[in-house]
């Protein structure tokens, strides 16, 4: 499955024979990006060739795609091109992924949608399900990432569609993000484990809490880690029947946050499991002191504590 | 149409421009990404001819300029090519930054159209394009001449920017009326070696013109700037007089027309420049 990059030739290649590759999981050129390099070429040339391999008389992109655009838009006949043989289709889509993770940041959408191919020509050349280790040795992709492209490769079609019209806009002006999307899934797949009946439709609560991001009630992304605290109640052993009826709430069009849902419902419930957890560590901490290790200001510090700890168990 | 540069979500906003140009203008038959010339450094995203052999190209952007356009402007100017550039913008209804202002500042300067056109092929025109052969024509600096000229000569550029040919007859018009002057008034005053019997508001102007370079001027003159080698040329312009209204027959035509052209609207400017400036002493 490897191409012998040594035997490559580097040639001058006729800009107008070239295709691009059907496999190649880019799927989306921002124009700024593609002005600057437009620039560049214009100004200096292509500093680095394009790698392509011959099929039929033309030849085919294995890298370099952005290059060979710029080159056709600037007039340019010819393009420094490394011709390789060519690869199989499996080496093809591979080869692709490990030249781009590796040296430039693809939109996590763009890999998701080429990842199920990726996955049916691994079964094929193993003969089984490759696990996750195995797509993640083969692509250069970290497994963290790929489980993140799980999310978005399940998510229906209408929404990757808002992603792929929002990843055409330069970085910073984008709102709904591919990280926007990822957490609120994780979100709703924790809600529609854990109570299964406050998400009856999952498409009506991910529009609910779209509109609530792009209005700001809900007004960053990290708020929606709450949501699966609020679901797992029953773990800080707070009302499941109360965090219900907050995750209602929250699904429906109104201007309920996160963070009211959050306090409603199991803030306290998680505060007392953090004084608990804390407690723990402390006493343990102070079991393996002696007297004569501490001073006078850890003592006095521990007498308030004593206060408190006194207080609250008289009460 | 298959675009191979074009970024893919401005494949929409082509083909409505595509739409608007055709219901607009009645441009059709555009193709894509093709090259203008083998040495300009662009293939415009959409380019078509027009019947009058004027290329149109097309640049699908969310820029309204950029310096790739630097460099074809600039060529197409050098080589008087008859090419119309507009840069169509996808219409966001998002109010526009002062980077857009600035860029669009510099695309007029250019003589580039603007155009923002939506999915629906509905266009709006934020700067027309200029015919890029005939823009690179020298600027009127209208301090140069009296008041009571500058809106002639401000309608004889503009004209000439979308008709070339009535612009330089504007100016023509301009340059023939105050010579008719100068003619009657040094008539008048007896400057002129023989005396003369013209209706000086109507009689051929080119008969009149040779008859004053024969006869005129005398060392009497109170405008001695107005020379005989300067009357020689404004009767030189009368023969292009007849000439303006001949429409090209071919691209090739059309760029030499051009070429020609921007040369005698160049030179009428200074010819008329140095004509009021003669005939000031007279007062005409």
């Amino acid at each position: 499955m490897s191409v012998n990059a040594t035997e490559a030739k580097l040639l001058q290649v006729d800009t107008e024979l070239i295709d691009r590759n059907p496999d190649n999981p880019r799927i989306n050129f921002r124009q700024a990006e593609l002005d600057e390099l437009q620039e560049s070429i214009r100004l200096y040339g292509v500093q680095v060739p394009i790698s392509v391999y011959k099929q039929d008389g033309r030849y085919v992109l294995i890298d370099g795609e952005r290059r060979w655009r710029c080159c056709l838009k600037l007039n340019k006949k010819k393009i420094p091109a490394l011709v390789q043989e060519k690869p199989t289709p499996l080496t093809n889509l591979i080869l692709m992924f490990n030249i781009h993770s590796l040296r430039e940041q693809w939109d996590l959408l763009t890999i998701a949608l080429k990842l199920p191919k990726v996955i049916k020509f691994l079964t094929e050349d193993l003969g089984r399900t490759p696990n996750e280790r195995e797509i993640s040795e083969k692509t250069g992709l970290a497994r963290g990432v790929i489980r993140r492209c799980k999310l978005l490769i399940d998510l229906p079609d209408e929404y990757k569609e808002s992603i792929k019209d929002e990843l055409t806009k330069p970085r910073s002006q984008q709102i709904l993000t591919e990280d926007f999307f990822i957490e609120m899934e994780r979100a709703l797949t924790t809600v529609s484990r854990a109570m299964p009946e406050v998400v009856p439709d999952r498409n009506a609560a991910r529009d609910v809490l779209i509109k609530k991001y792009k209005t700001n009630v809900i007004g960053n992304l990290v708020q929606l880690r709450q949501i699966p605290k609020i679901a797992r109640a029953e773990s800080v052993e707070a009302n499941k029947a109360v965090a219900k009826s907050a995750l209602k709430k929250l699904f429906q069009e109104n201007h309920y946050t996160i963070e009211q849902a959050y306090e409603d419902s199991v803030s306290e419930a998680y505060s007392e499991r953090d004084i608990v957890s804390r407690a723990h560590s402390l006493t343990e901490r102070l079991a393996r002191l002696s007297p004569g290790d501490i001073d006078d200001e850890l003592r006095e510090t521990l007498g308030e504590l004593r206060e408190q700890i006194q207080r609250l168990s008289e009460a | 149409m298959e675009f191979k540069s074009l970024a893919p979500h401005l494949h929409s906003t082509a083909e409505a421009a595509a739409t608007f140009f055709k219901q607009k203008y009645g441009w059709t038959g555009f193709k894509a990404e093709q090259e203008i010339t083998e040495d300009i450094q662009l293939r415009p995203t959409l380019q078509t001819t027009t019947r009058d052999h004027e290329t149109i190209c097309i640049e699908v952007s969310e820029s309204p300029y950029s310096g790739t356009l630097d460099e074809a402007v600039i060529a197409c100017k050098n080589e008087s090519l008859p090419v119309k550039l507009i840069v169509v913008i996808p219409k966001t209804g998002v109010p526009q930054t002062g980077d857009f202002q600035k860029l669009l500042g510099r695309a007029k300067r250019n003589s580039v159209g603007i155009v923002e056109v939506d999915n629906s092929g509905n266009g709006t025109i934020l700067s027309e394009a200029l015919s890029l052969s005939l823009s690179g024509v020298r600027k009127v600096n209208p301090k140069e001449f009296p008041p009571k000229y500058r809106q002639a000569l401000a309608e004889a550029e503009s004209t000439f920017h979308s008709n070339p040919a009535k612009g330089c007859a504007v100016l023509y018009d301009e340059i023939e009326n105050l010579s008719r002057k100068v003619a009657a008034k040094t008539q008048a005053m007896n400057l002129w070696s023989t005396k003369a019997t013209y209706n000086f508001e109507k009689d051929n102007w080119a008969v009149i013109m040779k008859d004053m370079v024969r006869t005129f001027p005398t060392s009497k003159s109170p405008a001695p700037a107005l020379t005989a080698v300067m009357i020689a040329g404004i009767l030189a312009v009368s023969a292009h007089r007849n000439e303006v209204g001949h429409k090209p027959k071919s691209r090739a035509q059309l760029v030499k027309r051009n070429r020609e052209l921007r040369t005698r609207f160049e030179s009428a400017i200074d010819q008329f420049r140095d004509l009021v400036n003669a005939a000031k002493p007279l007062k005409v």
